[in-house]
């Protein structure tokens, strides 16, 4: 990422996320309050009249895939452009990534999509079973941007959705595609997307003796991927910040582990500060302005949690046992903290509020819990599970209960959200044999409700994966 | 000091102020139109008519009596909300300008009534389900203002003969007429006095006249009691025919079969929201109108306050919407129709997000 690409989109949604309101509690009174005062209204005109009104619930659905077309985006004569193409490519690819979208193949169109500015004609897209249908247009203008329009259609009660436009610099294309998809999947699943965002991992190379490790960048998607050190030194657990183009990670200098902070733009990276002895998984708070992590002053094997302010450089310790305290992650809000320790004897997973106080253990199933992380929705927690020698990925309330297993494997490890806290996203490792192969570690990822496992697609192999927030 | 026929007087004048205010029409169910803008362009307007279902056949003279006493349907809500700050270059998607009269060729009850331009975006108008190819392409759905269609106090006539020329008008000129007439007859009465081996012609004159007269009040006699009879029969069929009413005819009960075949039926239609965020409650109700063969007339979203607000709301109303306009028509049972023309789906998606 060299100099900052100018890219804006203006889709409404933007500005609806400006002004999203929570319905707290006097909607809520509007809501009934209106209700009740028509009841009442009707009460008293109803004794004279018909029944109440029949309510019939419906609570069960077809758990499938939504079928949407998405047409090729067109030039300035309407017709159909290598742009065009590879925007609408990029936009199916990660709704079809997502497990809960299915694009209709081109090839099945009746006929071709117009301009956005045209009102499409449904008989052409019902028929196909679709129930979305995505036109749009990319055009260069005279200073070399990219305009883009688009508008999303609702084939079923045939009107509009959403629509918007931007622009971009060319080279910012792919993300303004991402952009686009990001809006096409809210509309039809309520939540945020997640597709304009960046996967930060630890890409490996080598045979289980002479590992190279380096900090590496791409696209959720797998494009635009950029190494970020350069293998000279050990490098684990990169973390995003929230808010800033920068990175915290545990970088080996001298065989000493301690927490470094990457500027991702210029490549600068720096040390968080001197502490003797060892830091290691480091998260920064949701504000970006406070780093957490775990650090073993001596060397008997005990460490604590500390959380430290990046503009003051102020440390403040928050776990003081003489187990291994690590791995902390905060909630969105800032308030509570989720944690690994082994303090009650094997690795358990604890909460407790930003300040230290409260701890109290959520896991209790059988094996060993690690690698805690709270989803950004704030409501659930994934965690590293082992046991009886198998690995697994899973999840559970914020107070422990409810606990699910999503994933499972010989090895797999360190869950990470994706923004919306609908997709994580984790590493697997194969076993090695015996004469050193083997070992082959790749990112996955999965939706929480178990399905859609996906593998992604890495240069070489990795680990230890981080998401990005949303890119704004 | 009697305090208890004080209260009793407080509890009446209470309740009868309350039946005065609950009682009389709730005009505007609405939250007004302050909702931020609706992302979408879509607002737009085939203006729709507000339906009332009556069944009397009404002439033209027996509407302007009904009409001259009602009070006329309430003023439009405001226009709706245009959306588009300047920054947006909206992709110019309006499929029409907004004040285009619909053509709604496949509903044969939908009229217009001239005042009733419409601001909801997602009360839609289900085109005939089965899609013929050559089928003009459907404008886009339209949309009550009132969200109330049950029989409302509003006894507006159920045909409006809107290009009905109006009839002479009743009471006051024929008054004048009758002050006319009454001076007539005196004059008469006096000339028959004063000449009474008159000529033959005043006496028919006078005839003539008392004939006349004769007539004249038959006619109104007539016309009072047909008005008299109108307004009876509005207010009855307003009043669901409890004034001096027939007993109600026993009605087939809707069984639980009946429920569950029409809640299997559209959950075939509904893409669940598996996964979706399990803080949130996202029950989505939906007015559902449909005719005797079960094709929906009607899918309205409810809460359009907070669908204007919360987008994943919005996005479950819509496909909750979807569901029911894709699974029409609906499997009613032909007997049971009056009970089950028109309900309210309410999507729940609460279960769904248990899984595994």
């Amino acid at each position: 990422m060299s100099a900052p690409h100018h890219l804006t989109l203006w889709p409404r949604s933007l500005a609806w996320r400006a002004q999203i309101w929570r319905t707290g509690l006097s909607d809520a009174i509007r809501r009934y309050g209106r209700n009740a005062l028509i009841m009442l209204a009707m009460l008293c005109v109803a004794a004279t009249s018909a029944l109440a009104q029949l309510r019939i619930e419906i609570t069960e659905g077809v758990v499938a895939p939504t079928p949407i077309a998405i047409a090729n985006f067109t030039g300035a004569d309407g017709v159909e452009t290598d742009e065009g193409r590879l925007i609408a490519s990029i936009i199916a690819n990660d709704l079809v990534s997502s497990g809960l979208f299915e694009p209709i193949d081109e090839a099945a169109f009746i006929a071709p999509p117009g301009s956005p500015s045209i009102k499409p004609n449904f008989a052409n897209w019902a028929p196909l079973g679709a129930k979305g249908l995505l036109v749009g247009s990319a055009e260069l203008d005279e200073n070399g941007k990219l305009q883009v329009e688009f508008v999303l259609w609702d084939v079923v009660t045939e009107r509009d959705l959403t629509s918007g436009a931007g622009s971009a610099d060319p080279d910012a294309m792919r993300q303004l595609s991402h952009k686009i998809a990001d809006l096409v999947y809210e509309e039809f699943t309520g939540d945020t997307g997640y597709f304009d965002t960046q996967i930060v991992y630890v890409a490996e190379a080598g045979s289980q003796t002479r590992r190279v490790k380096r900090l590496a960048i791409m696209d959720q998607d797998g494009h635009n991927h950029k190494f970020l050190t350069s293998g000279l030194d050990l490098v684990l657990t990169p973390r995003f910040s929230p808010t800033t183009q920068e990175i915290a990670y545990l970088n080996f200098f001298n065989d000493e582990p301690n927490v470094y902070i990457q500027d991702i733009r210029s490549g600068r990276s720096e040390r968080l500060g001197s502490f003797p002895g060892m830091t290691f998984a480091p998260r920064f708070g949701p504000k970006g302005d406070r780093l957490i992590m775990s650090w073993a002053k001596d060397e008997d094997g005990a460490s604590d949690i500390y959380e430290m302010d990046l503009r003051t450089q102020e440390i403040r310790q928050l776990t003081n046992s003489r187990a291994i305290d690590t791995a902390p992650s905060y909630s969105p809000d800032g308030k509570r903290v989720v944690f690994e320790s082994n303090r009650a004897g094997r690795q358990q997973i604890y909460t407790m509020t930003s300040n230290g106080k409260n701890v109290q253990r959520i896991s209790y199933g059988e094996g060993r819990y690690a690698t805690p992380v709270w989803s950004p929705r704030g409501d659930i927690i994934a965690f590293t599970k082992m046991h009886r020698g198998t690995f697994y990925i899973g999840v559970m309330n914020v107070d422990g209960t409810g606990e699910r297993l999503l994933a499972e494997g010989f090895l797999v490890e360190g869950p990470t959200w994706a923004p919306n806290g609908r997709v994580l996203m984790y590493f697997k490792q194969e076993p090695f044999t015996n004469e050193g192969d083997g070992g082959e570690a790749a990112l996955y990822r999965i939706d929480i409700t178990g399905y859609n496992e996906r593998r992604i697609i890495t240069p070489s192999q990795a680990s230890d994966p981080a998401w990005s927030p949303l890119r704004r | 000091m009697t305090s208890r026929p004080l209260l009793i007087s407080a509890i009446l004048h209470t309740g009868f102020a309350l039946l005065v205010v609950f009682g009389l029409p709730m005009i505007g169910r609405d939250l007004p139109e302050e909702m931020p803008i609706a992302r979408m362009e879509i607002v737009q307007t085939v203006p729709e008519t507000n339906l009332i279902e009556g069944n009397k056949v009404s002439t033209a003279k027996e509407e302007q009596e009904a009409t001259v006493s009602k009070k006329p349907p309430p003023p439009p809500p405001p226009p709706p909300p245009k959306p588009a700050p300047p920054k947006v270059s909206p992709p110019a998607v309006k499929p029409e300008p907004a004040p285009e009269p619909a053509p709604v060729p496949d509903d044969a009850e939908a009229e217009t009534l001239p005042d009733q331009p419409t601001t909801e975006v997602a009360t839609l108008k289900v085109p005939r389900p089965t899609p013929k190819p050559e089928r003009p392409p459907k404008p886009k759905p339209e949309e009550v203002a009132k969200t109330d269609t049950k029989p409302a106090p509003k006894p507006t006539p159920p045909a409006p003969v809107t290009d009905s020329k109006p009839t002479p008008p009743a009471p006051k000129p024929n008054k004048s007429q009758e002050v006319v007439s009454d001076q007539l007859n005196k004059l008469v009465k006096q000339t028959e006095e004063r000449a009474d081996a008159a000529s033959g012609v005043l006496q028919n004159l006078a005839d003539a006249q008392v004939a006349a007269r004769d007539a004249e009040t038959a006619r109104q006699t007539r016309q009072r009691k047909e008005a008299a009879e109108t307004v009876n029969d509005t207010l009855t069929a307003v009043a669901g025919n409890a004034v001096k009413a027939p007993p109600p005819k026993p009605l087939a009960k809707v069984g639980l079969d009946d429920i569950g075949r029409i809640q299997q039926h559209v959950s075939r239609c509904w893409s669940a929201p598996v996964g979706a965020d399990k803080t949130k409650v996202l029950i989505v109700d939906i007015f559902v109108r449909v005719n005797k063969d079960g094709s929906v007339i009607e899918a309205r979203i409810d809460d359009m306050l907070r669908y204007g607000i919360d987008k994943t709301f919005r996005s479950f109303a819509n496909r909750a919407q979807q569901a029911v306009v894709e699974c029409s028509p609906l499997p009613i049972p032909p007997n049971k129709y009056d009970q089950l023309k028109e309900f309210i789906f309410a999507f729940d998606p609460r279960y769904l997000t248990k899984l595994n």
